[in-house]
């Protein structure tokens, strides 16, 4: 600036003696600023550059620091639920329920290191402007219920463990594990599966240890072979102090009884001729010497107990074909085979118990009507002595757990843009009386249920 | 000069692309490739990774004209998956 201003003032006063360099100034000027325009250009291009560098290395910390994973499910319902029960040849009694219910479940999920990873749940069911329920006899039964029981807005957490992949094929786990939801309910409404043990198997959160051999890598491609074994047992201990054992009566129940499970998964998507997947599962359980709390209040204190403890074997198969036909026509059937010795703390008392059941789900995607869209069909038989550990269901009818029984499900998914979907579905369920050591009911019933299901998931 | 800015910048501007999603944009040019036979342009990578995975696992993406399964995980739905 300065040197301009001398330049006005010299050119004012004595413009002949600085002509000449006055035209090698006008000469030189445009090509200096000529000169300086890409350098001007260069830092402003290193300038962009630095900003982008900036931005980059912010976005590479993000996800290096980007370990947590969020999702959830939200669900709404609406169920118009009707039962007519009695002794058979009597009058029958009457109770219609109409409620609505909100579920919530939020999932936390950590990559602790690649290999180490910890899923966590944290969720609530309850009827609206209804808290404090409390339908579990015992305390195991609000373990493996964990939030379904709509107790109200109280959350709790349905799942909280940890799983290490090695680099050879076995995963290990331990913690409350997600060993409910199982197959086939994910096909309600068109999802991938949603839970560990087949439903008909188990609907129960469980906690445990598990360990899970995939053998897929050994096998030809588009087949696939994983072993999954689980360690969960019953832990009884007193109420109130936890130096104490549980005590029935004047026996003392142990505090720790065993209960295992083996589940075999075998899948091949090579019968591309006739399905798209086979998916065929074999469950093994086994429980010893279950102590039934609660079950059998004795009348006395120091009376002789009488609460049954169980012991049982259960065989689950699960057969499901997927793409019957490349129509997007889904099957699969679900049997339990279980087995139950019951006796009584005192010794007194024993059964053997064999019971059959049948779960058969129908189902057929509708992509050619509404992408997403599912229409199907479920039936259900079950035997007199059936007994299915079932704590973990948002339906008020008792459609999936209750002995004695045949049973109808249709229903209809539609999805309602990219993460709402709506199924609306209709079950029908006769139920006989059944008698059995530890169980029994006197009276036949038939339920009815409409129910209409808004799920968000995230 | 100018060509050499212009490659430097697209460099800076396309490279943090799979850095960000890394893995991702694989599996999406992959599962495009496998089941449609064609390569997704450059120019809508970075959509088809968020849209691949921003979705309903099981439910149907259109990626670049191609119909996939969505990429999302189970959020440990099953033990050992």
């Amino acid at each position: 600036m300065s040197s301009d201003t001398s330049s006005e003032i010299v050119l004012g006063t004595e413009p002949a003696i600085f002509a000449r360099p006055l035209m090698k100034i006008a000469f030189f000027l445009p090509a200096l600023l000529l000169a300086a325009a890409p350098s001007a250009r260069a830092d402003d291009t290193t300038t962009k550059l630095d900003s982008l560098n900036d931005r980059v290395t912010e976005l590479e910390a993000a996800q290096a620091l980007h370990t947590v994973r969020f999702s959830g499910v939200f669900i709404n319902r609406f169920e118009d639920f009707t039962t007519t029960y009695g002794v058979p040849g009597e009058a029958k009694d009457k109770d219609r329920l109409t409620t609505f219910s909100t579920y919530l479940a939020l999932n936390l999920d950590f990559d602790i290191t690649e290999r180490l990873k910890l899923y966590t749940t944290l969720a609530m069911s309850k009827f609206w402007q209804n808290d404090g329920r409390n339908e579990y006899a015992g305390n195991w039964q609000a373990s493996e219920g964990g939030s379904f029981g709509y107790a109200g807005s109280t959350p709790r957490i349905d799942r909280a463990y940890m799983a290490y992949t090695f680099s050879f094929p076995l995963t290990l786990a331990v913690g409350r594990m997600p060993t409910n939801n199982g197959v086939p309910i994910n096909q309600l409404d068109g999802l991938v599966r949603e839970g560990t043990y087949p439903r008909f198997a188990y609907n129960a959160i469980f906690d445990g240890i598990a360990a899970i051999f995939d053998f897929s890598r050994y096998l030809p491609r588009g087949h696939s072979l994983k072993l999954r074994a689980f360690y969960t047992p019953n832990i009884n201990i007193d109420n109130a102090d936890r130096t104490r054992q549980l005590t029935d009566g004047t026996v003392k129940v142990d505090s720790n009884t065993p209960q295992y499970a083996i589940l075999a998964e075998y899948a091949t998507t090579r019968l591309s001729p006739i399905f798209d997947t086979l998916s065929f599962y074999y469950m093994f359980y086994q429980y010893s010497n279950f102590y039934n709390a609660g079950t059998n209040t004795p009348a006395t204190p120091d009376a002789a107990p009488n609460n049954p403890t169980d012991s049982a074997i259960g065989n689950m198969m699960y057969l499901g074909l997927e793409g019957i036909g490349h129509i997007g026509l889904n099957a699969s059937l679900s049997v339990l085979l279980y087995r139950d010795t019951s006796t009584t703390l005192d010794g007194c008392e024993s059964s053997t118990i064999l019971s059959k059941a049948y779960l058969l789900n129908v189902n057929q995607r509708l992509d050619f009507v509404l992408t997403g869209s599912v229409l199907g069909f479920e039936l259900i038989k079950t035997d007199p002595t059936f007994y299915l550990d079932e704590w973990t269901y948002l339906t008020v009818i008792p459609f999936y757990s209750s002995p004695a029984s045949r049973g109808v499900h249709v229903f209809a998914s539609v999805p309602l843009g990219e993460k709402l979907r709506a199924r609306v579905g209709w079950y029908r369920l006769h139920s006989d009386p059944y008698s059995y050591v530890g169980f029994s009911s006197s009276i036949e019933s038939d339920d009815n249920s409409l129910y209409l299901q808004l799920r968000l998931g995230f | 000069m100018r060509s050499l800015t212009i490659v430097l910048a697209l460099g800076f501007t396309l490279l943090p692309l799979p850095q960000a999603h890394a893995g991702k944009v694989a599996n999406v040019k992959q599962a495009v490739k496998e089941k449609c036979s064609k390569d997704i342009p450059i120019d809508i990578l970075l959509d088809s990774v968020v849209r691949a995975y921003d979705c309903q696992p099981n439910q149907e993406v259109t990626i670049a004209s191609c119909k996939i399964k969505c990429l999302k995980g189970d959020s440990g739905n099953v033990v050992g998956h």
